[in-house]
């Protein structure tokens, strides 16, 4: 897991984010338990609460359930949602290209033509 | 949330200063950071809270069971379960280390000596040299670095510490937030740690919950993940920075442009000018604060 | 058992040879020379006073200054719910010990002496006489100590061992050339022995209890 510091995003965002990854591509199996918010907090050196709301995070998203007394494990992941988590992805990289692109001045067709090329070379 | 320490109605006068506090509670589990400039409280509300001052009016409630008179009856442990480290004299001039730990083992069931040694040991205070000086001899990091060790080294609930990171090298302090964050993690949720500082950038990274002090009273205190979302960090050009200073908590300015707190609900008024909005650090909000509650120009 | 450890921490292993065995050994050379050299036993007032002196002063490196401005600063032991119990038994131990090793010091000057000199000091009522030094070394050392600890400078220390030395000679003096039967100043000195022994523990322990209350206004 790599954090930064000064990159705009809330740690406790960055975490998330990352474990969220793991999740969805099996890294992290299904009831698989997340270390604790403590031992988290001690590894990356950062304090408790941060964790504890990267996990509340995680909770929301309904990525990971709680268990009184044991911590947080990972909740089954059906393929549909995973395929709707990629899918807004996908989208996000996609609107953030084009915006790279109005600010270039790149013109619409030349897009197109970028995108089909790369498509291609997969 | 469970609390570990659940403070009503606080109140001790002094010649010129009144520490009031109507109603705070320090969260189980979590380390707690007390911020406030010199002379704003800290020292007196924790002596008070770890009972080496007794003379103030209002209740504390311990565990969430024990009142304060509940403090010295053996039976209840509640000075056994709390650790305090202070500034300066906590100990007696002429103690070496191995006094240290012959009266800490008498005062204390919960004292290991081995785990003392062990971390005089981990700190660089155990060359022969250092461990036979006098605790007076010492230099001002030494002895908070035994201060530090004795109190590690027993079986505590909770950990008081007045200004730990003070007299501290930027290399100690950082091995400081981890013995604290070590503390927390061995008891899963049952251990807290309350501290004082008055430099914050150097404890941010172990803080979860910060109290901010100002003339002996709370001025804002929360969990750090939701200051964060209660203040913004605001930066602008020099142009704007006549509309910034109505909406902003505290602003700095020069010839290039300004930066600022405000509170989040009142970005809206900010909308419209060419501003960048940032999250702030706990260090930024806290000076944002004091300057607000502060006699110093 | 454990308790009985508080006096260790109080007093440093280096305080401790001092006293139990540098100090008798002193006085038992002292002792040895004085019996040899000077015929009248006037000797063992010297000595007396000498022992008064350093005993005062070794007190300093133990509870010196425990009753002074700074000893309010000292939290470890507030920390604690058994802190007050650890000084009083530190302080009982230390005034025990101190009668001990008074008696001691007394016992050796006799012996080292009737080895010496022979019968000299082994005149009728010497038991009462022996007392009397006992009881005088105590009081007055105790009385210094009591004193001394006010301060955390050691010339104050000095300074207050050497008046009372002053005066411990001269009441020495006065039974030596048996200007005052023995019995009284043994009632007298007995009876203050109890007294000083009673403040010298009260009063540290006092000093530690106020220690809880800085100086509050009333609001």
């Amino acid at each position: 897991m790599i954090l930064l510091q000064n990159s705009g995003e809330p740690i406790y965002q960055q975490i998330a984010t990352q474990l969220k990854e793991d999740i969805l591509t099996g890294k992290l199996k299904q009831g698989e338990y997340l270390p604790s918010i403590r031992s988290l907090a001690k590894d990356l050196k950062i304090s408790v609460i941060t964790t504890m709301k990267a996990y509340e995070l995680l909770q929301e998203e309904g990525l990971v359930s709680a268990a009184q007394g044991k911590g947080f494990y990972v909740n089954a992941q059906d393929s549909e949602m995973l395929k709707e988590q990629h899918l807004r992805k996908v989208e996000e990289n996609l609107m953030n290209a084009i915006a790279a692109a109005k600010i270039a001045g790149i013109s619409r067709k030349e897009l197109e033509e970028l995108f089909l090329t790369l498509l291609g070379m997969e | 949330m469970e609390n570990v320490l659940e403070i009503v109605d606080l109140k001790k006068k002094f010649k010129g200063f009144e520490l009031n506090v109507k109603e705070l509670n320090i969260p189980k589990g979590f380390a707690t950071a007390l911020i406030g400039e010199n002379g704003a409280g800290k020292s007196t509300l924790l002596n008070i809270l770890a009972g080496i001052r007794v003379d103030y009016k209002g209740h504390i409630r311990y565990f969430g069971k024990y009142e304060d008179g509940d403090r010295d009856k053996e039976e209840y442990r509640v000075r056994e379960n709390i650790g305090y480290t202070g500034p300066g004299g906590v100990f007696l001039p002429h103690w070496t280390a191995k006094e240290v730990a012959e009266v800490s083992e008498i005062l204390f069931e919960g004292f290991h000596r081995d785990r003392f040694e062990q971390l005089c040991s981990d700190l660089a205070i155990s060359t022969t040299q250092d461990k036979s000086k006098k605790f007076s001899a010492l230099s001002d990091g030494n002895k908070m670095k035994m201060v530090l060790a004795a109190a590690f080294a027993r079986d505590t609930s909770l950990l008081i510490m007045d200004e730990p990171a003070s007299p501290l090298d930027p290399l100690m302090r950082d091995k400081l937030c981890c013995m604290i964050r070590e503390y927390l993690a061995e008891e899963e949720g049952e251990r807290s740690v309350l501290f004082s500082t008055h430099n914050i950038s150097d404890m941010e990274n172990v803080t979860d919950y910060a109290i901010i002090m100002e003339h002996g009273k709370i001025v804002e205190q929360g969990f750090v993940e939701d200051l964060k979302e209660k203040y913004i960090l605001v930066k602008g050009n020099a142009e704007n920075a006549a509309l910034a200073r109505k909406v902003l908590y505290s602003i700095t300015e020069n010839k290039y442009g300004f930066e600022g707190i405000c509170l989040a609900d009142r970005l809206d008024e900010l909308a419209g000018l060419n501003v960048e909005a940032e999250t702030p650090t706990l260090f930024q909000i806290s000076v944002a604060i004091m300057k607000q509650n502060t006699v110093i120009r | 058992m454990k308790m009985l450890r508080s006096y260790h921490s109080f007093v440093l292993r280096s305080t401790r040879c001092l006293y139990f065995l540098g100090i008798p050994l002193v006085t038992a050379l002292l002792q040895l020379w004085c019996s040899a050299n000077i015929k009248a036993p006037v000797g063992p007032v010297l000595i007396r006073s000498m022992m008064l002196i350093a005993l005062i002063m070794l007190d300093q490196w133990a509870f010196g200054g425990c009753c002074s401005k700074h000893a309010g600063q000292i939290d470890y032991l507030r920390c604690s719910v058994k802190g007050k119990v650890v000084l009083r038994n530190a302080l009982i131990q230390d005034c025990a010990l101190r009668a001990l090793v008074i008696a001691v010091l007394v016992g050796i000057c006799y012996g080292v002496d009737y080895c010496i000199a022979g019968d000299r000091l082994f005149v009728p009522n010497w038991g009462l006489e022996a007392l009397f030094y006992g009881f005088l070394l105590y009081t007055f050392i105790t009385l210094g100590v009591l004193i001394a600890r006010y301060s955390t400078m050691f010339f104050i220390g000095f300074l207050t061992a050497y008046l009372l030395m002053q005066i411990a000679s001269g009441i020495m003096l006065l039974v030596f050339m048996k200007m005052v039967p023995v019995w009284i100043p043994n009632l007298v000195l007995g009876l203050a022995a109890v007294l000083v022994t009673w403040l010298c523990i009260r009063n540290p322990i006092r000093k530690m209890e106020r220690g809880y209350y800085d100086e509050t206004i009333e609001g």
